[in-house]
């Protein structure tokens, strides 16, 4: 037995390792551009202008025409990229990258130079929501359900011994400002939304809700490569990217982008995501 | 006379206004036309660029989504336009994502600017799609324009079967309407024709107050103006063709060349021309060549006093056709007719006249001949009155006064009545002096005679001062004054002496000043004073101006007055001496 689960284990290496030589020999022959997918956390207007000068500037210094591309919603780009595997590089949410390196084993070059990411839950001020547990029966506004800030919400809940399928009713809406817009207004009672995009929520907005309680942080939004993406390409494009705060054109985009900059992404960084990537039921 | 039915109005009117029809309509059809082609293609354009525009800013977000599927539905729940021919959307790879329609084959044709530059029947547009200034695709459209062929073609249709419609109802409007106003037209040249024949008994109807009843209205108050007018024209005519003919005066009419254009009967009387022998001929013809400074009117003997010698009597000398000659009174007149001047002349024969004048005259110098004479005759008996009164009955009263006077010395102191009676004779012999020498002194002043001119006339104005103390009377001469003769001599104290009587009977002045004057070959008298004056237009009807004049003309001189009422009198005398 233990002699077949050798053989299994070094069959399932070599079938990798052919798998990945091979899909390395095919990135060497191709000569198109490359597809870097974005997931659709905003519009994809928005998307195309917040994140567009940074695959301009990859382009640029890659020497190598890369091509934006985004999904229609979350599940289309999950399918993209774990089945289709369309995308050379991805920027994606940090539990949807683990389900993608572990499923089409796409690595993690860098991630956004932050602490972590986390969801809160805010309610208006006159609101008598003050706890988790006020939620209960109550109306919850998140986003999509493959949401990083809607799985980490569930989790959360969960944790607060809260099942958000019976306790309480979620609202899915369009994007984290539609639930926080949805609970600032009364249509619902609280939203949970990523922490960094209630920061730049208008001052207004804030001022008139509060935050009730917060999620676990999760390491930040990392940016990702094809297995078949040849070694010396993924290291240029991790330098490029590391890089970026050290010279002029560089800072002045990452100020576009309202990010510090990025660091190179460390091994099993994102593999505390299991738990939640597996909530999603994608297999 | 039948009119050519190109000249007949009716015909010109009714064709006119179909040619006119015609034209307007046509040029209002085509330009409908082109006002319908260009709205089929504004509206076709503007469709077309209005759906590109749509699709070009709808279809980035599902190109970088990569969406085509939605994108297709999209485009066909939008892309319901029946002249769409074809909808690509290509990738940035300008690779063909979503396909609608009939695809032309590749290459692309190449975009047209506007429906009339379409040359293969289909609007070829495209534009690029982008989300911000990112490239997201293209898009490809084509729009068929057959539907929009169609619809100019049917417009086309409409237009010109209706501007056919419009221009036959005119022109049968048009013969209506002309034949029913040429009707009137008609009658009233027919009419007009009928006046122009000396008709004047014709009336057109005027009942229907139009342009047209009006102008019959007016044309029959014109008719009956004009047969008026002629028939007042026919009568001045009769009767100054009557006062020609029968006039004893010659009379002619003439241009301004001087051509006689008409004579009248008298002219043949006057100068033996016939009538037709003037017409055509120059009217100085019947004046006679006047020898070169001898005759004033010489000057005008040629056509300038036909011509300029308008609206006055001047006298000329006539020539008859024999060659005689005789006086004339010419008068002219001018008058232009349509800018032409015409001249007409009266010529009236003054032989009469000038022998009347004539002889009026030579009894004029008679007459003055003989009152001249009767002044020298009178002077002369004055004169010698003057010398028997003085010589005769003088001495005789010298001699009784010298007689008186020895008597009543011898009888002084003897007898008192014959020394009353002797100084009663002294007396009255030396007032009968004093009488006898003024009348000497009034018939002929005898220092005029001893003394000269001037000394007589100092004598007078000093009696004269003597009797009328109260006027300022001053006498003032220049140059020599002697040897003027006997003539002006008397002529001078006799009309000084008359003004001062004149000025004492009349005027009333208080200053009268007399100032005689030799001078440059005349002697002037002038007597002035600031009395009441008088009216010299309507002269007194005493004898002592006339008399006076008439002393002064028979020395060849003159005689002025000069007075109006209020401001005296000037009497002024002029008489030639010779140095």
């Amino acid at each position: 037995m233990r002699a077949l689960t050798g053989f299994l284990a070094g069959l399932f290496a070599a079938v990798i390792s052919i798998q990945a030589l091979a899909q390395t020999s095919a990135d060497a022959g191709k000569a198109g551009p490359l597809v870097f997918g974005f997931l659709p956390i905003v519009s994809s207007e928005r998307l195309v202008h917040r994140f567009s000068p940074l695959a301009d500037y990859l382009s640029a210094k890659l020497d190598r025409k890369i091509r934006m591309e985004t999904a229609p919603d979350f599940a289309s780009f999950v399918r993209r990229t774990d089945d289709e595997q369309r995308y050379d590089i991805l920027f994606t949410a940090p539990h949807l990258y683990y389900l993608a390196h572990r499923k089409s084993h796409y690595r993690a070059l860098v991630r956004v130079d932050r602490p972590g990411m986390k969801a809160v839950f805010v309610t208006p001020v006159a609101s008598p929501v003050h706890s988790l547990q006020d939620l209960r029966g109550r109306r919850l506004a998140t986003t999509d359900p493959l949401a990083l800030a809607t799985v980490l919400a569930r989790a959360r809940l969960e944790q607060a011994g809260i099942d958000p399928d019976r306790d309480l009713t979620l609202v899915a809406t369009p994007s984290h400002n539609a639930s926080l817009l949805s609970c600032y207004r009364g249509t619902t009672d609280a939203a949970a939304l990523i922490r960094p995009l209630y920061r730049r929520a208008r001052a207004e907005i804030r001022d008139q809700t509060r935050v009730v309680a917060e999620t676990a942080s999760v390491p930040h939004m990392p940016i990702a490569v094809a297995p078949w993406i040849d070694a010396h390409t993924a290291a240029r494009l991790r330098d490029i990217l590391v890089n970026m705060s050290a010279e002029t054109q560089g800072r002045a985009l990452l100020r576009h982008l309202d990010w510090p900059g990025f660091v190179a992404a460390q091994p099993g960084e994102y593999d505390g995501l299991g738990t939640v990537a597996d909530q999603l039921g994608i297999d | 006379m039948p009119l050519s039915p190109f000249r007949s109005l009716r015909v010109r009117l009714i064709a006119g206004v179909v040619i006119i029809e015609i034209v307007m309509v046509s040029l209002l059809v085509w330009n409908n036309l082109g006002v319908i082609r260009q709205a089929h293609a504004d509206r076709l354009w503007n469709t077309a660029a209005g759906m590109l525009e749509l699709v070009a800013a709808t279809s980035g977000r599902y190109l970088v989504e990569v969406d085509y599927a939605t994108l297709e539905e999209y485009l066909r729940n939008i892309a319901h336009q029946e002249e769409l021919s074809y909808l690509v959307i290509s990738d940035r790879d300008e690779r063909p994502v979503v396909t609608l329609g009939q695809v032309p084959d590749a290459p692309w044709p190449a975009t047209d600017g506007h429906p009339f530059e379409v040359s293969d029947g289909v609007l070829d547009m495209a534009q690029q799609i982008r989300i911000g200034n990112q490239p997201m695709g293209q898009v490809h459209m084509g729009f068929s324009l057959a539907q929009m062929n169609r619809s100019i073609d049917s417009a086309r249709l409409r237009s010109i079967a209706i501007a056919v419609t419009g221009i036959v109802l005119t022109i049968l409007a048009t013969v209506f309407i002309g034949v029913h106003l040429t009707r009137r037209l008609g009658r009233l040249a027919a009419a007009a024709q009928r006046v122009g024949a000396g008709d004047y008994d014709v009336a057109v109807p005027a009942e229907i107050r139009d342009e047209v009843g009006t102008t019959a209205a007016a044309f029959n108050r014109m008719v009956a103006e004009v047969s008026q007018r002629t028939r007042h024209l026919e009568e001045s005519l009769a009767r100054e063709r009557v006062i020609e003919e029968t006039s004893i005066d010659g009379m002619i009419t003439y241009a301004a060349s001087g051509q006689i254009l008409s004579a009248n009967p008298a002219m043949h009387q006057l100068f033996g021309y016939r009538q037709d022998e003037l017409l055509g001929k120059p009217a100085s013809l019947l004046l006679a060549p006047v020898s070169d400074g001898k005759d004033a009117v010489a000057a005008y003997a040629d056509n300038a006093l036909w011509t300029h010698t308008i609206d006055t009597r001047i006298e000329v000398t006539g020539q008859r056709r024999d060659g005689s000659c005789f006086p004339l009174e010419l008068s002219i007149g001018r008058v232009d007719i349509s800018g032409e001047p015409l001249f007409a002349a009266t010529l009236h024969d003054i032989t009469e006249r000038k022998l009347a004048e004539h002889e009026c005259h030579s009894l004029l110098e008679g007459n003055r001949f003989l009152i001249h004479k009767s002044l020298a005759v009178q002077e002369e008996e004055r004169r010698h009155l003057a010398r028997e009164l003085h010589d005769e009955l003088g001495q005789c009263m010298t001699a009784i006064q010298a007689d008186a006077e020895l008597i009543h010395e011898l009888s002084r102191d003897r007898d008192e009545k014959i020394t009353t009676s002797a100084s009663a004779i002294v007396s009255v012999s030396s007032r009968m002096y004093d009488v006898v020498h003024s009348m000497m002194q009034r018939l002929r002043p005898g220092v005029l005679d001893d003394l000269g001119l001037l000394a007589a006339l100092e004598e007078e104005v000093d009696a004269w001062q003597a009797r009328f103390p109260q006027v300022d009377c001053r006498l003032v001469s220049e140059g020599e004054l002697m040897g003027l003769g006997e003539r002006i001599n008397i002529t001078l104290y006799r009309i000084v002496q008359e003004s001062l009587t004149n000025i004492a009977k009349h005027a009333g002045a208080t200053r009268v000043s007399l100032q005689l004057v030799r001078q440059e070959g005349s002697l002037i008298l002038r007597v002035e004073d600031n009395g009441r004056g008088m009216d010299t237009e309507h002269p007194g009807r005493g004898l002592g101006l006339i008399g006076m004049r008439e002393r002064v003309e028979a020395l060849g001189g003159s005689l002025s007055v000069q007075s109006a009422p209020g401001e005296g009198v000037v009497l002024r005398v002029s008489i030639p001496v010779t140095e």
